[in-house]
């Protein structure tokens, strides 16, 4: 009975853990409902696709795929590409994912070759790729584009001819997937005053009484999250997710049943990353500016930390992970600075207090996950020595 | 089910988040800066102003929150920090100083939300086009004018050779990319030799220790190979208190930091302890000569007698009040602000002396009305001020365009 | 044998076909999506004279006023688009309304010369600034 309720414990413990801090933060932190439900809203459609893309590798027993953040800088290559030639709209964040696809293929082919070499060791080595990749692309944006890449807007160069600035624009196709199908959900007050400021046409409504103020769904992106779970649910039972699943159970089985185990594996970081290039426009189209040199950054980071917190494990992740992840991961952000600002009344403790919690709860995820694989271990040779 | 029981969750406590605190204040002023270790100056301008005006949680007028530590890469929280603000229905000035990457979208968004907040935006990051889009009034450092200046404040100071320290992403933003070509073209028509150099950037993977401990491996080497009479130059504030240290011992010049301050990597680099003077500028000034004179590094190095950061922080808040109270009557982005903009400046800092332009684009030589460029006069310490901020720079700097960085 | 090879050809045709189309969507969007600028120009042109003023209306959007000498720019997205010129005389009233659709093509930006145009020129589009 004890072993079981520790079971439960011990099985939730990372997002049990961070559901405790954020009760204890949000009415510390001074919000009101209704940005706080904005804000998350925005932030799950901002980042939920990039962190959908890291479940196929995980299927595949190739751990958390630090390498998605290739797939991020071909997403911004396309980006840059469209910035210059002045494509804008839905046209233009399609055409962006046409060109960052055959660079996140070859990068993720790439990648899938060295992941090949560095079997067991996938997450350390993807990680270190994605530093090394990232100095590639630098090299490519700083130097080559403008001068042997073709790039002529010369909002986008710097004034010496050739380089990108660190600051790119991306008001041509800002907010167009959010607001392709704008919906609103407001009180009757909070619907009149949205109205007023923003017009009546164009937008649909859904009213909640009781609500104070007006919330945006970006009802477009969310179709599409909801499209891309439906593609990995139906993925999942075809003959390459299942020969992917049988990789990430056992290498060696896989390879005597005929399983190219090799070509499958590329196969699924070549997913991933391309998942990820799309993922990180879908960011980017939300954020309005691309950080050239700095966006890409965190994005692998931040996904599988949000991926760890929703209760996945290196192992095994599902749909659920993801969205319990997103909720709780991006709560914290941004109840967590104000929370820790309130309560102590110096501005820079909430800064740290959040840094803090965010990345203490990742190690304690691992660990955690360690310990629970060990545990299981221990639990099957028992039950293999036929005690209880 | 997890799901469901989170959701749950959220919604019993975002029923009991609308807890209102005492307000006093007829409206509220949002400030934003970097923590201590970005960069001290403003926080430290945004604590003056809460002791001016009072903190927003007790009554008083200032919401001061920070921005990210490594907000390069966490441009997600620097948009929410500053559109958390506009949550706020008394909030009616928002200043962010220094107006990071993410500024200008996060002013995009709380216009949306609230039409009626002013925003400004100090030293800011992005592109002069890109924050006036959004932004309502930027300060910058004058980058233009002390791309001239301080080659000149160098030569007056006795160097031969200018080292300009830095590294591929400070280089790739305009503002500081261009200064360094003014700067090399100034060396040159001023007859110093102009040298590049490379330093890593705190914010990769070397981290702020590695960046320093390079400063501090490589001075010796390039004070061996540029000689004593060589005035030093980098852009990154963290570069700066290494830089110092190196200075002070082995030679060399240094005229002023890229942000500068008496605060500006003196106390660190020289060991000085300021917690008495707090807040009173001619005495720390006077306590950061003394340490210098006696570091042996007197009439090598200089400093403006008020820092840069903490200024900015101070008049922004200062101009934004008094334009919401209706003190500043003047529409924005004509010649009447620069005036009222340069009225708040000198309020913080009594006894120096600045100069004030609006930036014009180098490509299309349009003039933009929101971007006001400030210089101060630069202080030698253990000697006296240069008088650059009166120099009249000639016409042909301000059409430069950025060049490759010389190898 | 020749099965097999056939089967091997017919998989490398079927990829090049999907690539040709993947392509083929890239111009296509390109060609759609694109912005441009156009170029509105009130200054005296070969035999045009600059006009006393005009007004001009982009896609039955917001309409700009030019006097002579004055220059101004819109933004249109994909390449075709309506244009529409109200010439005013001395006294004020509208003199003549000219409508025309024109279709840029591949071309990024273009300035229109309103006297030119107005005046019924086939030339009316001058090289656009830098």
């Amino acid at each position: 009975m004890i072993r079981k309720f520790f079971d439960i414990v011990a099985n939730n413990a990372v997002p049990a853990i961070f559901i405790l801090i954020s009760a204890f933060a949000i009415p510390l932190s001074g919000f009101s409902a209704s940005y706080l439900v904005q804000e998350l809203l925005t932030r799950i459609g901002r980042n939920s696709f990039l962190i959908l893309s890291l479940l196929i590798p995980i299927m595949a027993g190739m751990g958390l795929n630090f390498g998605m953040v290739l797939g991020a800088m071909a997403g911004q290559i396309g980006l840059l590409f469209i910035c210059d030639w002045g494509v804008v709209g839905i046209p233009g964040m399609v055409l962006a994912c046409l060109i960052g696809t055959p660079i996140a293929i070859v990068l993720g082919i790439f990648c899938g070759h060295i992941l090949n070499r560095a079997k067991g060791r996938e997450m350390v080595t993807s990680y270190i790729l994605g530093f090394f990749i990232n100095g590639v692309y630098q090299m490519v944006v700083l130097y080559l584009m403008g001068w042997v890449i073709p790039i002529t807007n010369p909002t986008l160069l710097l004034s010496r001819g050739y380089g990108v600035r660190n600051a790119v624009s991306l008001m041509g196709i800002r907010g167009v997937l959010d607001n392709l199908l704008p919906t609103v959900i407001a009180g009757t007050e909070g619907a009149k005053q949205f109205l007023n400021v923003n017009g009546a046409n164009t937008y649909l409504l859904l009213q909640i009484p009781c609500l104070d103020g007006a919330i945006r769904l970006p009802l477009a992106t969310f179709i599409i999250i909801a499209l891309f779970c439906a593609f990995i649910i139906w993925f999942r039972k075809t003959k390459l997710g299942q020969d992917m699943r049988a990789i990430g159970q056992d290498q060696g089985v896989s390879h005597s049943s005929g399983i190219p185990v090799n070509r499958t594996r590329i196969i699924a970081i070549v997913i991933s990353t391309v998942l990820a290039c799309y993922g990180q426009i879908i960011y980017l189209q939300n954020m309005g500016t691309l950080n050239t040199y700095n966006s890409h950054d965190q994005a692998g980071m931040f996904s599988i930390a949000a991926l760890l917190i929703g209760g996945a494990s290196v192992s095994r992740a599902s749909i659920a992970n993801v969205f319990v992840g997103v909720i709780l991961f991006h709560l914290m952000f941004i109840v967590a600075p104000m929370a820790g600002k309130n309560l102590i009344g110096e501005a820079q403790i909430g800064e740290y207090f959040r840094v803090f919690v965010s990345y203490g709860i990742i190690a304690l995820a691992l660990v955690l996950h360690a310990w629970k694989r060990n545990r299981e271990r221990e639990a099957a040779r028992r039950s293999m020595r036929g005690d209880k | 089910m997890k799901l469901k029981i989170t959701l749950a969750l959220i919604l019993v406590c975002a029923v009991f988040s609308g807890a209102v605190f005492a307000e006093d204040a007829a409206f509220h002023i949002g400030v934003v800066t970097g923590t201590v270790s970005q960069s001290e100056d403003d926080l430290r301008g945004a604590e003056l102003m809460i002791q001016k005006y009072g903190d927003s949680a007790n009554g008083g007028m200032i919401t001061h929150i920070t921005y990210p530590d490594n907000f390069p890469s966490e441009q997600e929280t620097t948009i929410s920090q500053i559109l958390g603000l506009a949550d706020d229905p008394k909030m009616k000035v928002i200043v962010v100083n220094q107006a990071v990457p993410g500024t200008a979208e996060a002013f995009r968004r709380v216009r949306e939300k609230r039409s009626d907040i002013l925003l400004l935006a100090g030293e800011p990051h992005e592109d002069p086009g890109v924050i006036t889009e959004a932004a309502d009034i930027a300060t910058h450092t004058d980058h233009i004018g002390r791309g001239y200046t301080i080659p000149l404040g160098a030569k007056k100071m006795g160097a031969k050779t200018f080292v300009h320290i830095s590294f591929p992403r400070h280089m790739s933003y305009e503002t500081l990319g261009l200064r360094r070509a003014i700067m090399e073209e100034a060396c040159k028509d001023l007859g110093i030799k102009f040298v590049f150099e490379t330093a890593p950037d705190p914010t990769s993977d070397v981290g702020m220790a590695g960046a320093q401990q390079y400063i501090l491996e490589n001075m010796p080497a390039w004070i061996e190979k540029y000689g004593k009479d060589a005035a030093f130059f980098c852009t990154n504030d963290g570069h700066t208190e290494p830089l110092l240290r190196q200075v002070a011992a082995l030679g060399g010049y240094f005229v002023e930091a890229d942000l500068p301050s008496p605060l500006m990597g003196y106390p660190g680099a020289l060991g000085i302890d300021l917690s008495k003077e707090q807040g009173d500028w001619p005495a720390i000034l006077k306590k950061v000569e003394d340490a210098v004179v006696k570091a042996g590094g007197g009439g090598r190095m200089g400093t403006w007698a008020y820092s840069w950061g903490y200024t900015t922080t101070a008049a922004l808040v200062e101009y934004g009040k008094r334009y919401v109270e209706g003190t500043f009557t003047n529409k924005l982005g004509t010649a009447q602000s620069l005036k009222e903009m340069r009225i708040a400046y000198d309020e913080f800092c009594p006894g120096a002396h600045w100069g004030a332009s609006y930036f014009i684009d180098a490509a299309t030589g349009v003039r933009n009305s929101k971007f006001i460029l400030l210089r101060q006069d630069t202080y030698v310490l253990g000697g006296d001020y240069l008088g650059l901020a009166d120099v009249e720079i000639p016409e042909k700097y301000f059409s430069i365009r950025m060049t490759p960085p010389a190898k | 044998m020749f099965v097999a090879f056939l089967k091997f050809l017919m998989r490398w045709f079927q990829r090049l076909v999907l690539v040709a189309a993947l392509i083929a969507l890239g111009i296509w969007l390109f060609y759609i999506g694109r912005e441009h600028q156009i170029f509105l120009d009130n200054k005296t042109f070969g035999d045009f004279k600059a006009l006393e003023q005009v007004n001009v209306s982009i896609n039955n959007g917001e309409t700009v006023e030019l006097m002579p000498r004055e220059r101004d720019m819109k933004k249109v997205v994909g390449p075709k688009f309506e244009i529409k010129a109200e010439v005013f005389d001395d006294k004020g009233e509208i003199s003549n309304t000219i409508t025309k659709t024109i279709n840029l093509c591949f071309s990024k930006d273009i300035m229109i010369n309103l006297p030119a145009f107005a005046g019924g020129a086939e030339n009316f589009i001058v090289p656009s600034p830098k």
